[in-house]
């Protein structure tokens, strides 16, 4: 466990010593409060305008963030860093789970900077946070696992660019649930349903989600990490890392 | 390494059957609160359809604004944008009935369509303004007495009595109500079928009251059979609404008039009897002319009759001024 959040801890100060950390942060938020000047051109619906940008902006961010395990593990390995940690008592499995913590952890954070941002902005141009609002965001928050679980499944075997790449084309599929949405092993137990995620029209129009939806997703969302975890680790202990 | 690979696998299979569990469990709980998914559009947009949708609406407004005049084409235009627009986000309402305002005149049929399937729409239900609309574009159509003019009549009507079930509070939807109640009476003239009209959504309205312990009775009282609306007491405020004087003295005018234009009408006759002595019986209206009139008057303003005095003390004759006793006497302030 110590080592786990060794790595974890790296990755974590690594990360916000990033200034693109903060740059996008701060766009984000600048982006979501000029939405308040849409009330014109919106005829009067600019606050339904600020909090779907605000989710998106999030969900951008987040996104990002988790996308970073994408390109690290990748350099890491090809430049040789990984194999000198990778040397026992430090297992395989240990350096995906740190990354996998760390990265996540970096990427809650940078949504709920984004989140806590617009709260404030919410606040002051319309007076109220609707707690539908926060319920979104939290559902925002909770799906950075499952999105950098699968970051790290492709970049535990694939290179930088197909595994970014790729991580793209199955968060996509997540929220684009289809056909194969009734196919709930499938759907939800191998593919990732991010869908399970997406409240937004509801939130923007105040429609009652509850904290229990809230809980069980962020119950799946672990869970499903823990598997491609698992998925991960079965790849990167075949792998020769030099 | 073998026992790290069987460990990972166990952990793997039972992983994803709980995640493949709680999926399906969110997947239920999800389409509870989420009635209105079914009619999202399909098209893979990463879950971002409400933010298209509000670019594809800051588009609409843009394109009607710079607009000049709405001829056959800009509607079909309008008509494709409002699809795309309702394609990616089906809960948007004020959409609706600006949309359905926008194309009403030029395409009538294609407005009652976009407001009809709205109304439809689980998710908003509690929005009165689009029933309201429904039955506002339906009456527009409403030209005369033929079986097409009865039918926009019949679908004006439900509409409203939707929108008063949504809790609408303004006095103009329920006065559209009784408009289009009374365009259903083909045959009799505009102000009886009015007059009818106001009768016939009281009764519909009515409580059960006959029998029922704690209840008042009511002579020939007949349970209540409103469509979803809830009743109300003889007295209630319910039945007027807010605008409780303008309705009173709407039905004391139409009252008035058709007595004036239709005298020796037994019809007449009949139903603006029945009207004063239910709908009106709280206020205090001339037996012959239905002039209202007030505390302490002796004979009508409008016609001279004598009339039946009320408010006033049955010791002195001064008027009550409200209170327990008389402030002239102090004699108990009986009701007369």
């Amino acid at each position: 466990m110590h080592e786990i959040m060794a790595i974890a801890s790296s990755v974590w100060r690594r990360y916000l010593r990033l200034g693109v950390v903060y740059f996008l942060v701060i766009s984000a938020l600048i982006i979501i409060a000029a939405m308040n000047l849409y009330g014109t051109l919106t005829m009067g619906e600019e606050r339904a305008l600020m909090v779907d940008m605000s989710m998106f902006m999030t969900t951008l961010a987040g996104f990002l963030a988790a996308l970073t395990v994408a390109f690290d593990m990748p350099r890491e390995i090809r430049e040789g860093v990984a194999s000198t940690l990778l040397v026992k008592p430090l297992g395989r499995t240990q350096y995906l789970a740190g990354k996998l913590i760390g990265t996540a952890a970096v990427a809650i954070m940078v949504a709920a900077v984004v989140s806590v941002g617009f709260f404030v902005i919410l606040k002051l141009c319309h007076g109220t946070v609707p707690l539908e609002v926060v319920q979104s965001h939290a559902l925002i928050l909770a799906s950075m696992i499952p999105v950098t679980a699968v970051a790290l499944l492709f970049a535990s075997f694939l290179g930088e660019a197909v595994a970014a790449l790729l991580t793209l084309l199955v968060v996509w599929l997540g929220f684009s649930a289809g056909l194969v949405a009734k196919l709930p092993l499938f759907y939800g137990g191998v593919l990732p349903d991010l869908n399970l995620f997406n409240v937004r029209a509801e939130a923007a129009y105040g429609f009652a989600i509850g904290w229990g939806y809230v809980a069980t997703a962020l119950a799946w969302s672990v869970v499903y990490a823990i598997a491609i975890q698992a998925l991960a680790a079965m790849i990167f202990e075949c792998r020769d890392v030099k | 390494m073998k026992k790290n690979v069987v460990l990972h696998l166990a952990v793997l299979v039972v992983a994803v059957c709980a995640a493949a569990w709680l999926a399906k469990d969110l997947k239920k709980q999800q389409d509870d609160f989420c009635k209105s998914r079914a009619m999202l559009s399909k098209t893979p947009l990463a879950g971002f359809h409400k933010l298209l949708a509000d670019i594809k609406w800051m588009q609409f407004i843009q394109y009607c604004g710079r607009t000049e005049k709405f001829d056959d084409q800009t509607v079909a235009e309008i008509n494709v944008m409002l699809e795309e627009l309702f394609r990616l986000d089906p809960d948007f309402g004020k959409g609706y009935e600006t949309g359905a305002m926008m194309i009403y005149t030029q395409d009538p049929k294609n407005a009652i369509a976009l407001l009809e399937k709205a109304a439809k729409n689980p998710m908003l239900k509690t929005n009165w303004r689009i029933p309201y609309l429904a039955g506002f574009v339906h009456m527009r159509q409403v030209k005369g007495q033929s079986q097409a003019d009865l039918e926009h009549a019949r679908l004006a009507k439900v509409y409203f009595e939707q929108a008063l079930g949504a809790n609408a509070s303004q006095g103009y939807v329920l006065s559209s109500l009784i408009r289009a109640e009374a365009a259903l009476m083909p045959g009799k003239p505009a102000k009886l079928a009015e007059l009818m009209a106001w009768q016939k959504y009281y009764e519909s309205r009515r409580m059960p009251m006959s029998g029922m312990p704690g209840m008042p009775s009511v002579p020939g009282g007949m349970p209540g059979r409103g469509v979803g609306l809830p009743p109300f007491s003889m007295d209630s405020m319910a039945f007027y609404g807010p605008d409780r004087d303008r309705v009173i003295n709407r039905i004391v005018s139409l009252a008035q008039q058709c007595r004036a234009e239709l005298p020796d009408n037994a019809e007449v006759t009949k139903v603006t009897g029945e009207v004063v002595g239910k709908l009106l019986a709280d206020t205090h209206l001339c037996p012959h002319c239905y002039a209202i009139y007030g505390a302490s008057d002796r004979f009508c303003k409008d016609c001279g009759k004598p009339v039946a005095v009320y408010g006033v003390c049955t010791k002195c004759g001064e008027l009550l001024g409200g209170g327990k006793f008389c402030a002239h006497c102090g004699q108990g302030a009986a009701k007369k």
